[in-house]
């Protein structure tokens, strides 16, 4: 029922790290490999979790200083001489604040950036909503050219690098903040490809990010209460699995999404507007349903924008009994 | 006509003639586009890509201002990158010249541009790039590449632009050559009726740039001085090219109007008359 394939076999007590941390993991490894990556910020190296890179490879380290725009300009051109940038900052900096630049310097010249946005979602908690980045999805996946990626774990932040740094073209990589589990395996990362973590008849959990595996743990006390649920881990948002949502979609008639992000233009846009056109299907969205988060620590602020596992368990419960 | 070998300012004067009448039966015939910078550059545009002054198998010219590109279009198929004949397209349905430019529409095209000051930064990490592969090959006697990028003064508003000129600065980006196409109007009006920056000079000097004042209508002198711009050590450098907007084109001279306003037939006749081609 549970796809061992992907979960390690502890997956109900796992250790836990940052998703932040796994990307940052991941651009030293993947750095060590290839002497074309290069990686910028905009002062927020040790947040964002680029500072082991810099220590390791210092030339091809580049703090362009408070400016987001110009760090994307910067990285277009870099990738015009020939190099792999990876720019990062706060996903409500960039790309919020370097949107325009992302779409035409990176998008519409097919320029060979990837964009790390940390501090994705109300989970960036205590500095409150304009440093919650609560709209990049949306953000990124409307731009074409570009791919927009969001992993659930440390283990699959790491395993994105290569994959972006191996796909020729841009790429948006959403990371979080919080110490979170660290539940799959090390595998290779494929672009395109939706992950069933769980199988079940009942109705389908659709979720990204960190709430992959609040999915998991809801579907394993529903099972007690007799509904099974389908788990699957889109993180890869675009391009997306359509055949192993619809598939799914199909057996279970019942969808819910689950994303830290507006669920108009995230995730839950996303598979409404697949359904939609291919699989009329009634589904529910969990989410930030137009409204900020706020400052807080950050399981609280789950709780108050319903993003807890007690929030989600009972939203899914009460669109079973619509 | 293509033009081969050294040039005389004399050359190099009636080029930019030239390819000032190329963008106006482009603008003419699409019936729309941008006038006064593509005309007001053009002699920027005659040294840059016949001047002698650039290599073109290492350095890169970067547009920024990217509503002048019907003067680059014009230039690049002048030097040969194109058939002449495909200026005729300009803003077509699979024109290879769209209205403004995006990066590998035809070679020579070398940013996506349009949106005022991204060009900047993305010359900037381009010449970031030219070092960091140059720190390789340290010991050869390989010439560095340089970047020249164009830029407009109605685009010195945009706060990016100072973003990329801290940075430049910061990296010592002596292979980087800014020349800002200093016609004083905008869309609008004046630049000095719209935002008044004292003086412009001194605000680059005091980011840091190696700054360059010349007479950007002066073949000669715009020479000199982007040769100069070659020899600056430590920083990039700015060559300030005062022009008129509209050059050559006497009712068209220093008229905000005419930034983006489609000559008539008989328009068009006239300045192609004073233009001498």
């Amino acid at each position: 029922m549970y796809n061992d394939k992907y979960l390690i076999p502890e997956w109900r007590t796992p250790s836990k790290k940052a998703i932040r941390t796994g990307m940052g993991e991941g651009l030293v490894v993947s750095g060590g490999e290839h002497e074309d990556i290069v990686v910028l910020t905009a002062d927020l190296a040790e947040s964002t979790r680029v500072r082991e890179f810099a220590e390791h490879y210092p030339e091809r380290f580049f703090d362009v200083g408070v400016a987001e725009q110009n760090m994307i300009g910067v990285a277009a051109g870099l990738s015009f001489s020939g190099y792999v940038p990876f720019a990062s900052s706060y996903a409500t900096f960039s790309p919020g604040r370097s949107w325009e630049q992302i779409r035409v310097s990176v998008c519409l010249s097919r320029a060979n950036v990837k964009i790390i946005g940390s501090h994705a979602g109300v989970s960036s908690g205590k500095n409150g909503p304009s440093h919650q980045g609560t709209e990049d999805i949306a953000l990124m996946r409307v731009l074409p050219n570009m791919v927009v990626l969001a992993p659930a774990d440390a283990q699959q932040a790491k395993a994105i690098i290569e994959a972006a740094y191996n796909h020729e073209g841009p790429v948006y990589i959403r990371t979080t903040r919080p110490e979170t589990p660290n539940f799959t395996k090390p595998l290779k990362f494929e672009i395109g490809k939706a992950y069933k973590y769980r199988e079940g008849k009942d109705i389908s959990l659709v979720a990204c990010g960190i709430q992959v595996y609040d999915a998991l743990i809801v579907a394993e006390e529903l099972a007690k209460e007799g509904v099974e649920c389908e788990v699957i881990n889109v993180s890869s948002i675009k391009p997306l699995d359509e055949q192993t949502i619809l598939g799914s979609a199909k057996k279970t008639g019942r969808v819910v999404t689950i994303e830290d992000h507006q669920i108009n233009g995230g995730l839950g846009s996303v598979i409404a507007e697949l359904l939609g056109e291919r699989l009329p299907t009634k589904i529910k969205r969990i989410g930030l349903n137009d409204r900020f988060g706020l400052s807080g620590e950050w399981e609280d602020v789950y709780k108050a924008v319903g993003l807890d596992r007690v929030s989600i368990k009972q939203a899914v419960i009460d669109y079973l009994h619509e | 006509m293509r033009y081969t070998g050294s040039m005389s300012a004399q050359d190099l004067h009636k080029i930019a003639n030239q390819l000032r009448g190329d963008v106006l039966q482009m603008v003419h015939a699409a019936q729309a586009g941008h006038v006064a910078g593509p005309l007001s550059s053009a002699d920027l545009f005659s040294i840059l890509y016949f001047g002698g002054v650039v290599d073109p198998t290492q350095d890169k010219i970067v547009l920024s201002c990217g509503h002048y590109c019907p003067i680059q279009y014009a230039a690049l198929a002048r030097a040969g990158y194109f058939p002449v004949e495909e200026l005729a397209s300009f803003m077509q349905i699979g024109s290879r010249l769209p209205g403004h430019p995006e990066r590998g529409s035809v070679a020579g095209i070398e940013v996506s541009a349009g949106p005022l000051g991204q060009g900047v930064s993305v010359a900037t990490g381009m010449a970031l790039g030219m070092k960091l592969s140059n720190l390789k090959f340290s010991n050869s006697q390989i010439k560095e590449p340089r970047v020249y990028c164009v830029l407009s003064d109605g685009e010195l508003q945009e706060g990016q632009v100072w973003e990329a000129f801290n940075f430049a600065v910061r990296r010592q980006l002596d292979n980087l050559i800014f020349i800002l196409d200093r016609n004083k109007i905008q869309i609008e009006n004046y630049v000095s009726q719209l935002a008044t920056y004292g003086e412009v000079v001194g605000r680059l000097e005091a980011f840091g740039l190696n700054v360059l004042e010349t007479d950007g209508n002066n073949i000669d002198k715009l020479k000199v001085m982007i040769e100069k711009a070659k020899t600056m050590q430590s920083a990039p450098t700015m060559v300030v090219a005062n022009t008129v907007g509209g050059k050559g084109v006497s009712f068209m001279e220093n008229k905000p109007a005419w930034h983006d306003q489609v000559p008539t037939k008989d328009e068009l006749e006239k300045a192609l008359k004073e233009l001498n081609v």
